[in-house]
């Protein structure tokens, strides 16, 4: 038999750190950035809503004109470099009232968003927290608001209340955040069951813990999904109710009643349906492509 | 199963009666005198005849169930600007107008929006797909009270091809039932191309296609069976976005239904009218909403078990 040297076994040179990870590790909200970054029309959407957020805010500041002075000299204008989109029949600029109509359209959206969050998730988590009786309860009622019809529970409300922006956010926000409800009580429950919240708690982890670490990571994703979901909602139903003249009232300006008048005179003047129009339109189709983009971006089990 | 009804129904009537009793509520809230501003001029004694016989001078809780008791048996009240006119009466004179015109309004949108969801998903990242789908959005993005105005005046003003508005022969139809169904056709392409989507990844649709099935078989026969099940599930939505939708669209093509009724009241505040089909909607809604849940429980046996919990 061959003797074998003991000098020819050397241990291997490392060569390549093969094991080591090239790439940085990416937390859930940097690969769900990158995954909406890459989606054109969901980023098309964030930049068009951007975009129409600032005129909102910044149109009516510097416009030479605000949304309720009537110049009687001027009615009825066709679009021109004094007045982008033309005036009315009081000779209001409508290039302000139509931004105005944009922020007081996205404010009802955002401020409707957020109580029907706070009111939603509040109610949603606690059911499916403590569960068992508290949450049979709690859903017994959420079954019966559920299945009251929104808008004319809105409408009635809106008539007894009297027309205007609070009448609209109470009524929106009496029954619109029974969805969020929903929604956030099923994704606790499924969570809660699943094994890292076991093995979490296996290891000593505190209910605060595995609340703030656990839990609420695992809904956020689709609470913000909704909430694209819920703010043209509630766009919309500001402008349904100021269409049929339940909304905001004149001369403050809101898209839905913009709408409404330019439907008047669209036969002589069309420019006064077609920019509020194209401005709502805008809105709610960004708010809705956002949504998708960011219903696919947000959900983990889309990662690869 | 008969458990699962018996406790959708009783949900029903809750909710039926939580709306009945807010409306009751809502009414007495309002300020104001219920027998117009001549009543100050009134005597006392006449006053009271007439509180009297319209049972106000009763506690409200005696009123209340009085309200309740009426309106189980369909009485829903006098009209305020109208007081020769019922409620029930005008409900029954307009309400068939409305429902021709939402049903008409379904069968185009069931038939344009299935198609559509249908292309978008076979043909699914293709431009059939993104054009479908670009449809869709443009019905969720564009309201009906933008839709109907603009159709009836550039088809049926500026063009002259079909008829702006009223409600007479059947071409006075067309334009009234596309503004409605734009919204519905827009839900039902979305769920149905999503439903599709998801079926025609299961096992069984490979297993027909690698026995040699043609794809016309596979799709009507294999596909469509199970695709068309969860759109039961959004009957529900479907029904409060026609409603919604004859509000507008009746009074922008000035058709004597409900809906224009009802705007109309609104504007006049006629609130016994407001209410009254306020209750009537609800309804109609809650009705809705409640066989939806009983159907997709026959067809869906995990629905009912769950229920039951």
């Amino acid at each position: 038999m061959e003797t074998i040297s003991k000098d020819k076994f050397q241990p291997a040179q490392k060569t390549t750190n093969a094991e080591s990870i090239v790439r940085p590790s990416l937390t859930y909200w940097q690969d769900a950035w990158r995954r909406l970054r890459s989606n054109k029309l969901a980023m098309g959407g964030l930049i068009v809503l951007i975009l129409l957020s600032v005129l909102a805010v910044v149109a009516p500041m510097v416009s030479k004109f605000d949304y309720e002075t009537q110049y009687l000299k001027d009615i009825d204008l066709k679009p021109s470099w004094a007045h982008f989109f033309g005036t009315d029949d009081f000779g209001r600029d409508l290039w302000t009232r139509v931004w105005w109509g944009t922020r007081i359209s996205l404010f009802i959206g955002l401020v409707a968003a957020a109580l029907d969050l706070v009111i939603g998730v509040l109610y949603g988590g606690i059911s499916a927290y403590f569960g068992g009786k508290v949450d049979n309860a709690m859903q017994r009622i959420v079954e019966i608001i559920y299945s009251i019809p929104l808008l004319l529970l809105a409408i009635i409300l809106i008539v007894f209340l009297g027309p205007g922006m609070k009448s609209i956010i109470i009524a929106y926000a009496l029954t619109g955040w029974v969805g969020m409800a929903r929604l956030v009580r099923g994704q606790i429950l499924l969570v809660k069951e699943q094994e890292f919240v076991l093995a979490a708690r296996t290891l000593g982890a505190k209910p605060a813990r595995i609340i703030l670490q656990h839990l609420i990571p695992n809904v956020i994703g689709l609470v913000i999904v909704q909430i694209t979901f819920i703010v043209p909602l509630a766009i919309f139903f500001e402008s349904f109710l100021s269409f049929i003249g339940v909304g905001i009232r004149p001369p403050m300006a809101s898209l839905g009643n913009l709408i409404n008048d330019g439907a008047h005179y669209m036969r002589y003047q069309p420019h006064r349906i077609i920019f509020p129009t194209i401005v709502f339109s805008l809105i709610l189709l960004s708010f809705n492509v956002l949504g998708d983009g960011l219903r696919d971006a947000l959900d983990p089990k889309m990662r690869k | 199963m008969l458990k699962y009804v018996l406790r959708r129904f009783i949900y029903m009537i809750i909710t039926l009666w939580v709306i009945i009793t807010a409306t009751f509520f809502l009414m007495k809230l309002l300020p104001g005198n219920p027998f117009g501003e001549m009543a100050a001029k009134l005597p006392p004694e006449n006053l009271a005849i007439l509180k009297a016989q319209y049972g106000l001078d009763k506690p409200e809780w005696q009123q209340y169930l009085k309200y309740l008791g009426n309106v189980a048996q369909g009485d829903l009240g006098v009209s305020y600007q109208f007081p020769t006119r019922t409620v029930i009466e005008v409900i029954k004179q307009s309400f068939p107008a409305s429902l021709e015109l939402g049903i008409e309004s379904l069968v185009v949108a069931i038939i344009i929006g299935l198609l559509l969801g249908i292309i978008a998903a076979l043909k699914h990242n293709k431009w059939q797909d993104y054009s479908s789908m670009f449809i869709a959005l443009v019905g969720i993005s564009v309201p009906s009270f933008v839709v109907a105005p603009l159709l009836s005046l550039y088809v049926g003003n500026k063009w002259g091809i079909l008829p702006p508005g009223l409600w007479e022969g059947p071409e006075h139809r067309i334009l009234p039932a596309l503004a409605l169904s734009l919204g519905t056709i827009a839900i039902l392409a979305r769920m149905m191309r999503a439903s599709m989507l998801e079926v025609s990844s299961l096992d069984y649709i490979k297993t027909a296609k690698s026995k040699g099935l043609a794809t016309s078989k596979i799709v009507t026969g294999h596909m469509l069976r199970n695709a068309i099940l969860p759109i039961v599930t959004i009957l529900g939505p479907i029904a409060v976005n026609v409603i919604t939708g004859t509000l507008v669209v009746e009074t922008v093509f000035v058709i004597p239904g409900l809906g224009y009724q009802f705007v109309s009241s609104i504007t006049t505040l006629d609130y016994t009218m407001i209410t009254g089909l306020t209750v009537f909607y609800a309804a109609i809604l809650i009705v809705v909403m409640f066989l939806t849940d009983i159907a997709y429980g026959l067809i869906d046996p995990r629905i009912r078990m769950s229920g039951r919990r």
